[in-house]
């Protein structure tokens, strides 16, 4: 009994350090996937003026760069995006439409905690929601203990894409 | 019997009170991490920089091009002076690129401005060869990135790559670091390798006397155990013999 008490422990414990430091998606699966195998060419978004501002409220610090690249085709727009959780960065792929989030997926996690963040029951969440017009989630999102930073981490990515996509749309608007 | 144990718990009590110290005090600190901003603040004394074996004489590796120049210093790299965030090691390559500024990276390129602004870390996503091992510029001014695979150009737009057949390629190289710079990037590099947060963590845990300061944590909190049971024990028994005295003061009265 206790061999299989111990056995089970160290599987276990083997198990969430495998699930714990790892990739679950390339980028370029993730792409090919949201555009059924044929990506558009990227387009850019410049963080200047009112948009750096903006994008340093939502996270709480300046991106690291000047330059995001985005996929869009029919105003639905992917975005890989990266937001450090404790220590290191989670990269998430992101899709909206107009109906608002279409989903977001964990692709890269190397946090030694808080991996949940990675599974459907946490990301169908976001599912649909929007921002407010003071650019926050118009929905809450139920947090998971243990994970309160990565949580807050794709929350704010969820935010930045929501708002990126609307300024591709004004841009696009804009365009003669 | 009773005395005995008194004497013990004083002991333990006493023997243990630099650990519920250090104990409380960093486990209080460590729960407002994020407030204290202890993960961005990092330790200066040489003496425990020495003690974590944190030394910059590794060998530096430098790159330059026009006004800047970047070095490495063991997992660090600098621009000029300022540490540069978000770059992994090791460098293979430097070019200032029309305005743009190129940096071959850890196999990745990362753009910045000429003022050393991050414009956007190019991965495979973005089209790039992997595995960069070198960078260069050709005599029509096209982008080279060397693999393993053979040698890739683009132009300034830098969204096509295009497998070349042996160009005549300028390879960015290593050069000398810039005099004068080598002691203040190293002093830099030991100023940002050592987080308060990791000290106070260790400090909580032993770890920072290794294996044995583990060891002498968890008797540690065995004693505090021992000290815990031996508290209640002491009451319960002093409890029980304050009512027995009191119950025979009582009984002569309950008779009359």
């Amino acid at each position: 009994m206790r061999v299989t008490i111990l056995a089970f422990l160290i599987l276990l414990s083997a198990a969430a350090n495998a699930m714990a430091d790892g990739s679950y998606q390339s980028s370029e699966d993730f792409l090919e996937e949201v555009f059924a195998g044929s990506p558009p060419a990227p387009g850019f978004i410049w963080l200047k003026g009112d948009v750096k501002e903006k994008t340093g409220e939502i996270l709480g610090h300046s991106y690291p760069g000047i330059r995001i690249r985005y996929w869009g085709k029919d105003k639905r727009t992917a975005w890989i995006l990266e937001e450090v959780g404790k220590t290191q960065p989670i990269t998430a792929g992101l899709v909206v439409d107009g109906n608002g989030l279409e989903s977001i997926r964990v692709l890269a996690f190397r946090e030694s905690r808080g991996w949940e963040v990675r599974y459907p029951f946490f990301t169908d969440q976001f599912s649909g929601i929007r921002l407010t017009v003071a650019n926050e989630l118009d929905r809450h999102i139920d947090g998971i203990s243990g994970a309160t930073l990565s949580v807050r981490a794709l929350q704010k990515l969820a935010r930045l894409a929501l708002y990126l996509h609307q300024q591709t749309i004004s841009k696009n608007d804009a365009s003669p | 019997m009773l005395r005995s144990l008194y004497i013990w718990h004083r002991y333990i009590g006493i023997s243990t009170a630099v650990f519920v110290i250090v104990l409380t005090v960093t486990g209080l600190v460590l729960n407002h991490t994020d407030e204290l901003k202890l993960d961005s603040s990092y330790v200066q004394s040489d003496l425990l920089l020495d003690w974590y074996g944190i030394d910059s004489s590794g060998e530096l590796t430098s790159y330059s091009s026009g006004p800047v120049s970047i070095t490495a210093v063991n997992d660090q790299v600098f621009w000029g002076k300022e540490l540069l965030p978000h770059i992994p090691v090791p460098l293979s390559g430097l070019l200032v690129y029309g305005d743009l500024v190129v940096i071959a990276a850890g196999g990745v390129l990362s753009l910045y401005t000429i003022d050393g602004e991050l414009i956007e870390k190019m991965e495979h996503v973005a089209g790039v060869p992997t595995g960069i091992l070198a960078i260069g510029i050709t005599a029509q001014a096209l982008l080279a990135v060397k693999t393993d695979r053979g040698i890739y150009l683009t132009d300034d737009s830098m969204l096509e790559w295009r497998l070349a057949d042996n160009p005549e390629v300028v390879w960015s190289e290593a050069t000398p670091v810039p005099a004068g710079l080598e002691e203040t990037l190293q002093a830099s590099y030991r100023g940002t390798g050592l987080p308060v947060e990791r000290v106070l963590l260790d400090l909580h845990s032993g770890r920072i006397l290794g294996r044995a300061g583990v060891y002498l944590v968890d008797a540690a909190a065995a004693l505090f155990l021992l000290l815990a049971m031996s508290g209640i024990w002491l009451w319960a028994r002093r409890r029980a013999s304050i009512k027995t005295h009191h119950r025979r003061k009582i009984k002569p009265i309950d008779r009359q």
